[in-house]
């Protein structure tokens, strides 16, 4: 069991680490979305199946996804290109291989892992939507609150003035 | 929830209630003088409605809040600042184009935050008040988006506080995972039979790094003039007051849950932390020449003298805190005004150079600033005067020399370039001032200057309140 632990971690040490010192911010994310998964390994075998599955579908699903999107949106038109350059094998061989280890545990830890061992009782999702909505209900709603003042700034600090440009200064830059 | 826990949370729920009244408003129609009327509207009743709240004190509505009279008191503290900040805001962005009205959702948002910590007894709700609290702060501070140096404050504060906060939540898991327990109580109780153990030291280090970030202690001080300087005039405002006074009062309500002053190891690391913030803020401020950035250094040194009260471990000390958190908060919204009242569209008046000569051609605003500026540096017939005395005596009745000592020593070095905004005020300038302060600036002026004299002059009145208040249950 300690030899999973220590390969998991080591994976997401050297992920955190990759994603910190990488310039480029597609490969910063992919390495950021692996240490993620890795942590959700850990989170599996420590006995919370319900936490590792959150962070692999909150975590490594939706939020890095759209991270990934968004800087891939911003450079429209050049999509092809910044594929080609991007996708080097070079760049995807290390998460390519750091991942494989973790699948490697994962296949089996299924297999083999036992949870009795480790811990007294496994929380369910049930459980956790009971103690949120009774015991933690105004936690909840401050939470609430609080996004809705990211969603406001967000909207305050992104928008941006129509620029108006002459329509020739706009064909060239389509072109 | 029964009727008693609605009753009690009354404030809170008013204040949370008031931006999405305004947002669904905005759908409709702007109108920047109806959002303002509402915003008053909504923190006077808010403050209204905590004299509902009184009579059932101390109540818990477990586990996350707690009504007791310090959080009452407190509470009442934050919501007349967010009231006059408020004020403030509608002057200083009445002669900004664009829109305004999101302004005031996010300042309603933030105070919530402030209301949360205030009122919070266990970590869950420590660390979302505190982060309802940054993340609004982080819009408001980078609000003016067409200024450079607001983009960049706002940067700085998202990074720096996004650390702090990463500290923060280790230290809380690390005391959690060695206690078994998030509740402030429940951790005491668990202290006192287990002692201090490495793991512990290490969560409560990592805790103390989170909160001196949002404090601007000294080893964690270096956002604070930057964001001070490129935040506008009455957001600086907001975060020396109602955020750090929000966070300061969960830091004294946990040290004192927990009694922090007991173990050793916390005692020097705090005193350490303490003197070094008195030092490094005042020297720092004597070369300043941008007046944002000198009151950034002096809220340094006077969160350092803060600091001491949670060393002191008696009720006595938790007094010193309030009055003096009260007369801090009078005082630099004080200051604050005066820079929001004299900026101009482009920028704030925050030069010294700006202030130049304004005895001559403005005496009115020139007192005020004047009188604000030496209730900082605690002359007597002042409000600081009387909150330094206090924090003292606290001081030294625990007997805490050397922190009473470094208080007194910093104050005469703090003087210098207190008094140098004073001399430049008075010297004579050719420069041309074209002033029309508006009815509601003057009015918060006066309700200052009041306070200020009347804390320095009867300071019985407040320290009656405050010592059948100041109970942390």
């Amino acid at each position: 069991m300690n030899t999973i632990f220590y390969i998991a971690g080591g994976v997401a040490i050297i992920s955190s680490l990759l994603a910190i010192t990488n310039r480029n911010a597609i490969h910063a994310l992919l390495y950021l979305i692996l240490s993620l998964l890795s942590i959700s390994v850990i989170f599996y075998i420590l006995g919370a199946p319900f936490s590792a599955a959150l962070e692999v579908i909150v975590y490594a699903g939706a939020i890095m996804v759209l991270f990934i999107f968004v800087v891939m949106m911003l450079n429209i038109g050049l999509e092809e290109e910044q594929e080609n350059k991007w996708l080097t094998p070079r760049m995807w061989i290390v998460p390519s291989i750091l991942a494989l280890a973790l699948l490697i545990i994962f296949i089996y830890v299924l297999k083999e892992f036992q949870f009795e061992k480790t811990t007294a009782d496994i929380i369910g999702p049930k459980q956790v939507g009971i103690k949120m909505f009774t015991k933690y209900l105004l936690a909840v709603e401050i939470s609430a609150i609080l996004l809705l003042a990211g969603i406001i700034g967000g909207y305050h600090l992104g928008k941006q003035k129509k620029k108006v440009l002459h329509r020739f200064i706009d064909n060239i830059r389509k072109i | 929830m029964t009727r008693l826990d609605f009753l009690c949370l009354t404030p809170l729920m008013i204040v949370a209630s008031a931006p999405i009244i305004i947002m669904l408003t905005i759908t409709l129609s702007r109108n920047y003088k109806v959002v303002y009327g509402f915003s008053l509207f909504m923190f006077l009743a808010a403050f209204l409605s905590l004299f509902i709240v009184l009579p059932n004190t101390p109540y818990r509505i477990a586990p996350l809040f707690i009504f007791d009279n310090f959080s009452i008191l407190l509470l009442g503290a934050i919501y007349c600042a967010s009231f006059i900040i408020t004020v403030l805001s509608y002057i200083y962005l009445n002669h900004q184009g664009g829109e305004r009205e999101e302004y005031f959702i996010i300042l309603f948002v933030a105070t919530l935050g402030a209301s949360v910590l205030v009122t919070a007894n266990h970590f869950i709700s420590f660390f979302l008040g505190l982060e309802t609290l940054s993340i609004s702060l982080y819009v408001l501070v980078a609000y003016l988006k067409n200024r450079n140096y607001c983009i960049e404050a706002g940067v700085k504060f998202l990074v720096i506080a996004s650390v702090a906060t990463a500290f923060l939540l280790f230290g809380m898991g690390l005391i959690y995972a060695s206690t078994g327990t998030m509740d402030f109580k429940e951790i005491g109780v668990s202290l006192t039979s287990s002692g201090l153990t490495p793991l512990l030291v290490a969560g409560f280090g990592m805790m103390l790094v989170g909160i001196g970030f949002k404090l601007a202690l000294v080893p964690f001080h270096m956002w604070t003039p930057d964001v001070y300087q490129g935040a506008p005039a009455p957001v600086t405002g907001f975060i020396a007051t109602i955020s750090k006074g929000a966070v300061l009062a969960i830091a004294i309500r946990f040290f004192f849950d927990v009694h922090g002053y007991q173990y050793t190891a916390l005692v020097i690391i705090i005193t350490i932390i303490s003197v070094l913030s008195m030092f490094t803020g005042n020297l720092l401020a004597l070369k300043q020449t941008n007046l944002k950035r000198l009151l950034a250094y002096s809220s340094i040194a006077h969160l350092g003298y803060l600091l001491i009260t949670l060393l002191t471990g008696t009720s006595y000390g938790i007094q010193a805190a309030v009055f003096y958190l009260v007369s801090y908060m009078i005082t630099t919204l004080g200051a604050f005004g005066v820079i929001s009242i004299l900026s101009i569209c482009e920028r704030d008046a925050e030069d010294l150079e700006d202030l130049k000569g304004l005895f001559w051609k403005n005496p009115w605003i020139a007192i005020v600033m004047s009188l604000t500026v030496l209730s900082l540096a605690g002359i007597p017939l002042t409000a600081g005067f009387i909150a330094k005395f206090y924090l003292v005596l606290a001081g030294l009745k625990s007997g805490l020399w050397v922190l009473a000592i470094s208080l007194i020593l910093n104050t005469v070095i703090s003087l210098y370039y207190y008094l140098r905004v004073i001399k430049t005020m008075f010297t004579v300038s050719e420069k041309d001032y074209k002033l029309n302060i508006s009815f509601t600036g003057n009015l918060v002026l006066v309700i200052i200057v009041i306070g200020i004299l009347f804390l320095g002059i009867l300071p019985s009145f407040l320290t009656e309140i405050i010592s059948g208040f100041s109970t942390i249950n």
